[in-house]
């Protein structure tokens, strides 16, 4: 997964040329720390179609800021550097799958 | 640590029987949960919401010490608060 930081993120999420999946993860937050593995797999299967990146938070105040990212984990899917679709918390790894099977459909 | 876990376990599950809900029935989710709690609360003083940004706003800081302020309205809403701690059924 690629790492996103305030220096990094815009530009990364507008030239990426696909589907951007971000993780919005804080230190010590024991749902994030469950998700990730669940984002990993799902990595593996849409590795064709979208990216997945994360972001901790201490690592982009700004980004967070400017996303009003108050809880965590969130997880955004950006295209063409816009927010489209999302969830806060934590979810099952098939929840996960059909949601970024929908969003791509729409695409 | 083990233990702390465990007793904060029976603290909140005491809490959610008398509120009308349960616990997360995934052990494994609970219980690192539990322990983000407590290392929350060993770094800054209280069990904040592991899933919540910390403000330093003492008003605004006070709604996220679990159970917070917003875990009745997602729990009906949701079927479980944020962080997965307390579930409907």
């Amino acid at each position: 997964m690629v790492n996103l930081t305030d220096e990094n993120f815009e530009k990364e999420i507008s030239d990426a040329g696909k589907p951007v999946l971000v993780d919005f993860w804080m230190q010590g937050c024991g749902p994030c720390f469950l998700l990730s593995p669940f984002l990993e797999k799902l990595e593996k299967e849409f590795s064709e179609k979208i990216i997945f990146a994360k972001v901790n938070f201490e690592e982009a105040p700004f980004v967070v800021q400017k996303y009003g990212i108050n809880a965590f984990p969130t997880v955004v899917l950006f295209k063409e550097g816009k927010p489209l679709s999302g969830f806060v918390g934590l979810k099952p790894e098939q929840a996960i799958r059909e949601w970024l099977e929908e969003a791509l459909k729409k695409w | 640590m083990v233990k702390k876990i465990d007793e904060l376990i029976k603290k909140y599950e005491q809490y959610a029987k008398k509120n009308g809900f349960f616990l997360n029935p995934d052990r494994k989710t609970l219980r690192v949960v539990v322990k983000s709690l407590l290392e929350r609360e060993k770094k800054f003083g209280s069990k904040f919401c592991p899933c919540r940004r910390i403000t330093g706003v003492q008003k605004e800081d006070e709604k996220i010490v679990c159970p917070c302020v917003y875990h009745l309205r997602e729990i009906k809403e949701q079927g479980r608060c944020l962080c997965g701690l307390f579930v409907k059924k």
